[in-house]
């Protein structure tokens, strides 16, 4: 498996665990503070997986 | 069909949607638009049912960049052309080099999934952008959410019910149209990116059986965004089944007490009294309008507000206009406390929340948020119940008391004792306030027939009391409203006190005692009591105000609580504490009597 493949795969898993957690509304647990942070580390890994020419 | 990630899926088609098309993605040369043509809308397809791509699902932008790839690549009519597409990331593209998506035929943005991208001309220039919103958090299947910019006063849909995964336009220049997509000549410049987006998700109630659901929302600014661009963005939205709602938009929206309500967004201060203080707020939920009946219950309150926060209509009844869909939350329920939510601060400094002509009975469990941004609860009204045992109930003579166990003014077991006082504390007049004592029978009892009370007109003998023309009837076995097993008062005279009445005639009570009555040659004045059967006394105990005795307010009370009857049941006493419980009950036990005696 190849190191893009190994990222797109821990996205979709972190993708559905995020969904998960919020759909349990934790009380510890922010759903702005999950979501905000989440976006940027999407986002930086997102930069990760440019399609290559 | 779930979201294509997989560029295998697509197809090339040979016509648009409007031929026969034979695959997902229709390119027209001529015209440099990309076509996602869907199940939806192969309808003039060969064969039928050719397409992978569910318009409900849709297909990444991610996919069709990398089958657009695949396609330049293989076809040798393709690569004649410039390549329509720049990926910036995986999930940030920008159509270039004249290129864009079709909405013509169909509705191709709206059938792409995670992403965001920019629409160049061929000379660079960008003529539109679009962000990717995802939702994350749970939304019903067949519940849509819906967006407003800070500038709207209404929403707009996503066009697909469920988690949203879907582009929106957040800039379009002016001029010249492009050769692709729709609309036509752009003749007014769009430009949100600065602007706050909100997400909402707001549902309807299932209408039977009733299944409400609560509010969700999230705004960029909440997601740490200050600006957008044509990039995802992930916004926590979910909604989950909301136990305060209890009746549908039918009865919510065209029946009482809901036709009796209104909300009013003011622009200056509105003092309203929480308790015996004042406090102000800019927006007042009025829970009964006309002040006539019944004033609303907090979950009847609750279900007014949010089926307003539903409507595409101004719910302002006053002289602003406000559509509900896009105001701000202002009730939430937490347990069974209702709370006032406050309002955006950038919309105005009126920002506090109340409610007017709600019951009595919830001031317990309402909070409201003024102006400052405090919170105001009504001083704490417990209610307490004193239960008595069944030696008690049985007992027509018995009595309660109920004193402070420790007291400023003095102890339980001394002779200043001090009473606990019930309902709302007098301070100004302490002397006013109602102590808690009485006789565990103290309510009056109406016959069907026949008289309730009389002034010296009762004449006793041996075990009967008679009433000349008293008019009593029913002389049978028990029916309702009948003496029977009630409470004989007889108010003076040597045999003053209470006697269960065993039977009657029209103007003979007979009583059930161990001994006859004193000889008495005088007639009495007397009334019927309703036996206390299920052995309750109830109080409010003013929590956050009482200073009985000079006692510390809004501080538990220990208390004791003596019983005493007659012939049935012995003295008692029992301790217990009135703490800041909505409900608590103080129980005491009194053994059979054996020995009293009072012989005639």
């Amino acid at each position: 498996m190849s190191e893009r493949q190994k990222i797109e795969e821990a996205l979709e898993y972190f993708d559905e665990f995020v969904n998960t957690v919020l759909r349990l509304n934790i009380e510890e647990v922010s759903p702005i503070e999950t979501v905000k942070n989440y976006n940027v580390i999407r986002d930086e890994l997102a930069k990760l997986l440019v399609p290559q020419e | 069909m779930a979201i294509i990630t997989d560029p295998d899926l697509l197809a090339r088609s040979s016509a648009d949607s409007t031929g026969t098309p034979d695959g997902e993605v229709f390119l027209n040369l001529t015209n440099k638009t990309i076509e996602l043509i869907s199940q939806d809308d192969d309808t003039g397809g060969s064969p039928t049912n050719f397409s992978n791509l569910v318009a409900a699902d849709g297909v990444t932008l991610q996919c069709l960049y990398s089958f657009l790839k695949n396609l330049w690549k293989t076809e040798s009519d393709l690569i004649k052309y410039p390549f329509p597409m720049e990926a910036i990331t995986a999930e940030q593209f920008e159509f270039i080099n004249g290129w864009g998506p079709d909405d013509t035929n169909t509705a191709t943005r709206s059938f792409i999934r995670t992403g965001g991208w920019a629409e160049k001309d061929s000379a660079g220039t960008v003529l539109r952008e679009y962000m990717g919103v995802i939702t994350l958090g749970n939304i019903e299947t067949n519940h849509k959410a819906y967006f407003a910019w800070d500038d709207n006063t209404t929403k707009t849909d996503f066009t697909y019910f469920g988690p949203v995964n879907q582009a929106i336009k957040i800039y379009e220049t002016s001029g010249t149209a492009p050769s692709f997509g729709a609309p036509g000549a752009i003749t007014t410049a769009y430009d949100n990116r600065a602007k706050v987006l909100t997400t909402y998700i707001r549902s309807a109630p299932d209408e039977s059986p009733v299944v409400g659901y609560t509010f969700g929302a999230s705004t960029t600014t909440s997601i740490g965004a200050t600006t957008v661009t044509n990039q995802v963005y992930r916004f926590p939205l979910s909604e989950a089944v909301d136990i305060k709602i209890t009746e549908n938009d039918t009865t919510v929206g065209g029946s009482a007490p809901y036709t009796d309500m209104n909300i009013t967004y003011y622009t200056s201060d509105q003092a309203i009294s929480v308790g015996a203080n004042s406090y102000n707020f800019g927006v007042l939920i009025d829970a009964n309008v006309d002040n006539a009946g019944d004033n609303p219950t907090a979950e009847q309150i609750y279900m007014f507000v949010q089926y307003q926060l539903r409507q595409t209509s101004d719910i302002d009844a006053g002289a602003a206009s406000l559509f509900g869909v896009v105001a701000d939350p202002l009730l939430t329920f937490v347990g069974d406390n209702l709370k006032t939510v406050i309002q955006a601060e950038d919309e105005s400094p009126y920002r506090g929340v109340a409610i007017v002509d709600y019951n009595n009975n919830d001031i317990n469990r309402l909070t409201f948020v003024d102006n400052t941004g405090t919170e105001r609860n009504f001083p704490f009204s417990a209610s307490v119940t004193l239960n008595f045992s069944q030696t008690l109930v049985d007992d027509p003579n018995s009595k309660y008391f109920l004193f402070y166990t420790t007291n400023p003014t003095g102890n339980y077991g001394t002779g200043n004792a001090f009473y606990v006082s019930s309902g709302t504390y007098d301070a100004a007049s302490p002397d006013q306030n109602i102590p808690v004592t009485g006789d565990l029978h103290y309510q009056t009892f109406t016959p069907t027939q026949g008289a309730a009370s009389g002034t010296s007109d009762g004449a006793v003998s041996g075990k009967t009391f008679t009433v000349s023309g008293a008019g009593w009837g029913d002389t049978g076995s028990p029916e309702a409203g009948d003496l029977d097993g009630q409470i004989l008062y007889i108010l003076d005279g040597p045999n003053a006190g209470f006697y269960t009445i065993a039977s009657h005639t029209a103007t003979v009570i007979t009583v059930t005692a161990p001994q006859d009555f004193e000889t008495d040659g005088t007639s009495r004045s007397w009334s019927l009591r309703s036996k206390n059967t299920s052995g309750n006394i109830q109080f409010t105990y003013d929590y956050d105000l009482n200073e009985d005795g000079g006692r510390t307010k809004a501080t538990d009370a220990g208390v004791t609580l003596v019983a005493i009857g007659l012939n049935n049941a012995q003295y008692s006493s029992t301790t217990g504490t009135i703490s800041r419980t909505e409900t608590q009950t103080i129980s005491i036990t009194s053994a059979l009597e054996r020995n009293y005696s009072d012989p005639a």
